[in-house]
């Protein structure tokens, strides 16, 4: 057992010693090594699935995405967001749904909130 | 551009997320440029292949369904259970545990203690000393300054070519290597809106970390605490919103174009349906962000004497007993006596042996 500490105490000037030689230990110990649990599991993690794996389509060869010079000159970011939702038609309608698009928290029911930067909250920045 | 159709890189989510608040590094504290191109020591996880880290995209830890992005902070956790993505594929994987688990640390001796820590301290606390380590974040802001000028000027730069003061913004101050402050936290904040009301003699916290010490979800968890001086409703008591941006040329009440508070306050809190009495002043206000990005190397993780010392960094944890730090002087007293007086104790005991062992002798 430890013995506690105290300001009026003459030895209590030993007790960091005490707390530096039990903090010394794990540093030197753990440093090295690989094989802590927490880093095993992240490392399988990280290397188990490569994301490039799950990809399936080059979209660079799509039809839908061929734009010629001319189109190019009058090309808005908007008509390009029109190609992509052409195919995924999901996308926009949940997109909607979410807090880049509302700006507000949602309630328990998930609708919009009065909370959020497009509601009634503040900042001081 | 449609050449380069693919999974969302570090650049696509910094071009807002690391601009918050008006410029680079201003808003977040662990969130800047800095993230876009960036060595292991500034972040283990975004740090690039080169320098030892991992080369994560924000949507490795952001993962998404239907394009939500996990991760958004509000009233509701960024994710509800710590648990493992070994133990639940498919959920959010935003949490250190979804990746690290609960017992991050290598099982037996010391490391053993750091793993009973995780159910109270976040990963973040020790694994992130300092935020902000390659470039300042803006620490204060007083508004109360904005609209004139100083020393003639209408902006003025320090040495590192950062702002101090906008006639549009007011007075700032910028910190780097900034120590964070430490609350317990549930994975929700409380927000102010303009509907609640405050006691402008004090400070006024318009977000602060949920959480307390009994709840098996919260955690004490590193923030920035970003302090500034805003206009409020001074007969209301509650906070306004200003229309700052002007809509236009001809616009009239924004104040980065006319430099009218009442003129502002007025049309952002007619436009947000809010009540203003009509008279504003300027209130203290913290504004906290927590602190997840930048997970420094585990070399430079905290030793136990940053928190276990009288000069702790767990200055607002102040309903736990943190040994190294606290002390109940009566104990301590009563020990050193025991302790002292066992020590008196067994030299008394030594001499009556070494003075019967020499009358033994004797005899």
């Amino acid at each position: 057992m430890q013995m506690p500490r105290s300001r009026c105490q003459p030895f209590h000037s030993l007790l960091p010693v005490t707390l530096l030689l039990l903090a010394a230990r794990p540093v030197s110990a753990s440093i090295p090594q690989d094989d802590a649990p927490g880093r095993q599991m992240a490392i399988q993690a990280t290397q188990a699935k490569p994301l490039t794996h799950t990809i399936t389509a080059d979209h660079s060869t799509f039809s839908q995405l061929q734009f010629t010079l001319e189109q190019q000159k009058t090309l808005k970011p908007e008509d390009v967001t029109k190609a992509c939702l052409s195919c995924h038609n999901q996308a926009a309608l949940q997109f909607h749904q979410t807090i880049h698009w509302t700006w507000r928290d949602k309630d328990d029911a998930g609708n919009p909130a009065k909370f959020g930067k497009g509601g009634i909250s503040v900042n001081n920045f | 551009m449609a050449q380069s159709v693919g999974r969302p890189q570090r650049e696509n989510c910094g071009t807002c997320h690391f601009y918050g608040g008006g410029g680079d590094a201003v808003k977040h504290g662990d969130l800047d440029s800095s993230l876009i191109k960036v060595d292991k020591n500034l972040d283990v996880h975004m740090g690039s292949k080169e320098s030892g880290g991992q080369d994560f995209t924000c949507v490795r830890c952001h993962t998404t369904t239907a394009h939500h992005i996990a991760g958004r902070i509000y009233e509701k956790p960024a994710s509800i259970d710590r648990k493992s993505l070994l133990q639940n594929d498919l959920g959010d994987k935003i949490m250190c545990e979804s990746c690290h688990g609960a017992q991050p640390h290598k099982a037996g001796g010391m490391s053993a203690k750091l793993n009973d820590h995780t159910d109270k301290v976040s990963c973040q606390a020790c694994h992130i000393p300092e935020f902000s380590r390659n470039q300042p974040t803006k620490m204060s802001w007083d508004w109360s300054k904005a609209g004139s000028l100083m020393d003639g000027k209408t902006e003025v730069k320090n040495a590192d070519g950062q702002a101090i003061f906008m006639k549009e913004k007011g007075l700032f101050t910028w910190e780097k290597n900034v120590v964070p402050e430490y609350f317990w936290y549930n994975g929700t904040l409380a927000h102010m809106t303009t509907e609640d009301t405050f006691d402008p003699t004090e400070e006024v916290w318009l977000n602060r970390p949920k959480g307390n010490k009994d709840d098996p979800n919260s955690r004490i968890m590193p923030f920035k605490v970003h302090r500034a001086i805003s206009p409020y409703d001074k007969v209301n008591k509650t906070m306004v919103i200003p229309h700052l941006f002007p809509y236009g040329k001809d616009d009239k009440t924004a104040y980065w174009k006319n430099f009218d508070w009442s003129a502002a306050i007025v049309d952002g809190m007619n436009y947000a349906g809010q009540k203003y009495s009509g008279e504003f002043g300027f209130v203290k206000t913290n504004y906290v962000f927590p602190t997840t990005h930048m997970v420094a190397p585990r070399e430079q993780a905290l030793s136990c004497s940053e928190c276990h010392s009288k000069d702790s960094r767990l200055k607002n944890i102040t309903d736990i007993y943190l040994p190294g730090r606290d002390s109940f002087k009566l104990v301590d007293t009563i020990g050193w006596f025991a302790a002292g007086g066992a020590l008196i104790v067994i030299f008394l005991h030594g001499i009556i042996r070494f003075i019967s062992s020499r009358k033994r002798k004797e005899d």
